[in-house]
Order: structure tokens, then sequence, then C-alpha cells
């Protein structure tokens, strides 16, 4: 069957199989094999049919691709809701502090990486692609762009929400379900078409101080979020009955919002250190 | 916004109409795939449903009971050469809730059709 499947078939297919297993990633083995025995027989089911000649590989790629990118809101609030269900102790320190320090030596891991491998992704064939394109890095900058935009725009809606400082006749319930799944699809795509721009020059980004704060606010702003948007699911209805958000919750939205000011900031002087 | 214990959401609907199709026509058990192409037939429609609308909405299904699930037997899936399937079925409490549903819709057409239908 793969001999006569397109490479953009196999592409999206493989793709489908790469985030099903990122966003189930930690997940109980169970739940986890579950999730992915049945996205993968249902990505099976598309090329057989392409196989047999039932359909042109084109339309089954775009079909895939598709589903997945329309799913990817369910997809994070299913993961959320599984969590939300399964999870029901908490620790003497605030998730958010912990999370937000695991973004240090993730994003130091990070660096390390891409400064190891600058040089070898340098001369990599999709490094150079991007380079020699007259189109690929403009449009890859503008969806990096709009995406922080789209992003940043829906959480920073949702700290304000928490912080009681907008939206206040609102439940945060309604506003987390309402705004979460787009601001953490925009993450998602801030991710990938940021991967994809320091693609574009790795040396000279890896060596870039603003980039490396840049680096470093999406891994501690991000993982603070991550943290921060679980209570929301979680405890929401709660602080909606008693009528007020707890500190810890506040303090982590603002925080949460400086770091988004700051990865701004970072992003913006990128281009001006040498 | 949450909704009412018990009450669907249009894809749950939409899902469990297909099942019932799908028993009436003698297949009792049927997989993700099949479900998104009934779907797709039934909703006129050009997509297959988002593979994460659709199994949140398959494992949402599972939980309030109106669908049950089980892995299909290695052994076919094997002899196939494919990778096994989850194997849903509708159960009888999921054909009594789009019963219900079918209800309220028809008890929603006629008041509106009443209000049509008033002199004032």
């Amino acid at each position: 069957m793969v001999s006569s499947m397109s490479r953009l078939l196999s592409m999206a297919a493989e793709l489908a199989e790469v985030w099903t297993r990122f966003y189930t990633l930690g997940m109980p083995q169970t739940a986890q094999q579950r999730r992915r025995r049945e996205i993968a027989s249902d990505v099976w089911e598309c090329l057989a049919e392409v196989s047999l000649g039932g359909r042109r590989s084109r339309d089954a790629a775009a079909e895939i691709l598709v589903r997945m990118f329309l799913g990817i809101p369910d997809d994070i609030l299913w993961r959320l809701e599984y969590q939300m269900n399964t999870t029901s102790t908490r620790g003497q320190v605030p998730l958010w502090v912990n999370a937000s320090g695991l973004g240090l030596p993730l994003t130091a891991l990070a660096l390390y990486s891409a400064g190891s491998f600058s040089r070898f992704l340098n001369d990599s064939s999709i490094a150079i692609a991007i380079r020699d394109s007259l189109w690929i890095f403009p449009a890859l900058l503008t969806l990096h762009g709009i995406a922080i935009c789209a992003f940043i725009g829906f959480a920073a809606l949702v700290d304000l929400r928490i912080l009681g400082w907008t939206l206040r006749r609102t439940p945060v319930l309604e506003i987390g379900q309402s705004l979460l799944p787009w601001a953490m699809s925009g993450f998602a795509v801030v991710v990938l078409s940021g991967a994809f721009v320091y693609l574009a020059e790795p040396a000279r980004f890896a060596a870039n101080s603003f980039f490396q704060v840049k680096v470093l606010m999406l891994f501690i702003g991000g993982l603070n979020a991550w943290a921060c948007y679980r209570r929301v699911y979680q405890r929401a209805s709660e602080w909606d009955q008693a009528g007020q958000v707890p500190r810890s919750a506040r303090i982590a939205c603002g925080f949460s919002l400086a770091f988004w000011a700051m990865l701004i900031v970072a992003g913006q002087l990128t281009p001006f250190s040498s | 916004m949450r909704r009412k214990p018990g009450s669907l959401l249009p894809i749950e609907t939409a899902i469990c109409e297909a099942a019932y199709v799908l028993q009436q026509r003698g297949i009792a058990q049927f997989y993700g795939y099949s479900i998104a192409k009934e779907l797709k037939h039934a909703g006129d429609t050009r997509l297959l449903t988002a593979y994460g609308t659709l199994y949140r909405a398959l494992d949402r299904l599972e939980h309030m009971g109106f669908l049950r699930s089980e892995i299909e037997d290695p052994h076919v899936a094997a002899a196939e050469s494919r990778p096994g399937r989850r194997l849903y079925e509708l159960t009888a409490a999921g054909q009594k809730a789009i019963a219900d549903v079918a209800e309220l819709s028809r008890e929603k057409k006629g008041r509106r059709k009443k209000r049509a239908w008033s002199p004032l």
C-alpha cells in the first residue's frame, strides 16, 4: 500500500500520527493507546481507499490534514477534560510555580540543542529551501505574527478575566471554555511556524540574545499558562459560584501577562541584535 | 456554557442517528471511519468530521452510556493486515435518547406551526 502512496499523503498520515502522539503524551497507557490506535486505524482506512483506487491520493491527503487541523481544539479540550476528571491531588507549592520552574531547564536544554545543531541545521535541505525561496520566509513570518496575535490576544483575555479587570459579568468557565481552545491552537501554530522561521537561519538565531529571551518566555509562559488554565477547567465553576478567584490564580495570570509582554518585546528586538 | 444532563449536542445526535441507520441496515457495530463516512453521507457535506471532534464525541457518548465499545478481535484485523478497530454499538439508552430528541423536535415544529397559524 505504501508504494502507491504519494509523498504528500504519507506526510499527512505521519503528521496526524505525530500530532496524536504529542497531545496524548504523558497520559495513562490505556487511554493513550486507545486514542492513538483509533486515529491510526482511521488514517489507515483512508490510505486503504487510495491504494484500492477508490480515490485520489491528493484528496485523501487534504482530507487527513483538514480533519487533523480542524480537530485540534477538540483534541486539546479532550485532553483537558481527561486531566480534569482524573487528577484530584493538590501539592503544597502551586502547580503554576512548578510548571514555570520547569520552563528554565527546558529552555536551557532547547537552546543548548539549538546551538549544538545549528551548523547541521543551517546546511539542511529545509533551511536552504526556506532561505532560497522568495515567498516561504515572508509567509512563515506572517503566519507566525498572526498566530502570536491570536494566541496572546485570546490568552490575555482569559488572564484579564481571571484578574477581574474585564468581562466581569461573564463566568470564568464560559470565557475559558470559549477562548482557551483557540489560544492553545494559536500556541501550537506559534511553536510550529517559529520552528520553521528558526530553521531559516539557525546559526544566527541560536546566537541571538533576544531570541534566547523569547524562547525562555515561550517555555516559562507556556508552562505557567498550561498549569493555570488547567486549574480554570478544574475549579472555575467553584470560582464562579464563590464570586471570587483565588489569589494564586490571579498571581499566575499576572505573571502570564508579563511573560507574553516580554515575549513580544524580545520578538520585536530579535532582528536588531547582532 | 454547561448543558443539561442527558441532553445531546448536534454532533452526538448525528452520531446516534447514523448508528441507528446502520443498525437498521443490519450493521450493529461501527468504527470511527465508518461512522464518519455515514455522517458525511447523512449531512451531505464534503468533508468527514474532524478526528478530534469525532473521537471526543464518541468518548462522551460512551461515558453517557449511549454507546458501548470493544476492541476488535486481533485475529480478524491480522487476517486483513490492518490495525485493529474499536467497534462501537448503540445501546438501548442511545436509542431512547434519539427517540427523545426526535420527539422534542416534532413538538417544537408543532409549536412553531401553531404559532404561525395563530390569528394574533
